[in-house]
């Protein structure tokens, strides 16, 4: 089990976040965003389909127009809170509205990333190897899957 | 500005529309193999307002289940409900109560 010293966010008790990460991290972060953000210009892939699921799954000519009515403004979404990651990459404090951002679009990049390496099972470990050609992309996945996690326990309800 | 006129009769297939209309809608969230329990726990309680408790609970049902139904209501509350879901990543989709 992997001992983890600190966390990289805390909450200020007004509302705000501090965060407490190395340049190589918010470098990191911003290149995920920017990344994600310039695919989903240009959504072909069919693994970004994992972030505009169905909205019904019984249904299809419901599911078409839910898909119209709702699709763009839910890239939209996405792509906002993208943009604000990345804006906000180096910051050391976050307002509640940065933070959510951060928060979902994080979340984004992990469900991007994991269904790209084949994540299939909810036990499955992560698995940084040497010489592994996904190597950088497992190492995100970690440091995303913590920095989320030290995220909502900052913000916990 | 529209001209008052007298009202139509038009039809309806009765039966099958009431029992549309009447019968609620509900949100599933399906198991998926990424998202965090700690963020599906916290993403009940800011979208739901549910307690801790409850949403830990839903998240258990969705862990171990597969899927959980999450809210309930008209068709609107429902498609704004999975939009704001998708919104945060999660898998939901409605569909009619039976």
């Amino acid at each position: 089990m992997a001992m983890r010293f600190r966390r990289s966010v805390k909450a200020c008790g007004d509302g705000t976040l501090e965060v407490r990460l190395g340049a190589a991290e918010r470098a990191l972060l911003r290149q995920v965003a920017d990344d994600l953000a310039a695919e989903l210009d240009q959504p072909d892939d069919p693994t970004l389909q994992r972030l505009f699921p169905p909205g019904y799954s019984d249904d299809a000519v419901r599911d078409a127009g839910y898909q119209m009515m709702m699709g763009d403004e839910l890239r939209q979404r996405h792509l906002a809170a993208l943009r604000s990651l990345a804006a906000t990459s180096g910051a050391d404090r976050l307002d509640p509205a940065q933070a959510e951002s951060w928060l979902r679009s994080i979340n984004a990049v992990r469900l991007v990333l994991g269904t790209r390496l084949g994540i299939s099972d909810d036990d499955q470990p992560v698995r940084i190897r040497r010489g592994d050609p996904n190597l950088g992309s497992w190492v995100a996945y970690d440091f995303l899957s913590h920095l989320l996690d030290d995220l909502i326990t900052a913000l916990s309800l | 500005m529209p001209v008052e006129t007298a009202p139509v009769e038009t039809w309806s297939p009765r039966g099958e529309e009431d029992s549309e209309t009447e019968r609620p809608w509900i949100v599933l969230v399906w198991n998926d193999p990424i998202n965090l329990m700690s963020y599906v726990t916290f993403v009940f309680q800011k979208l739901f307002g549910y307690s801790r408790a409850k949403a830990e609970k839903l998240m258990m049902d969705v862990h171990t289940l597969g899927r959980a139904v999450v809210s309930s209501g008209s068709r609107e509350q429902a498609e704004r409900d999975v939009f704001r879901l998708h919104e945060h990543g999660l898998w939901a989709t409605m569909q009619q109560d039976d």
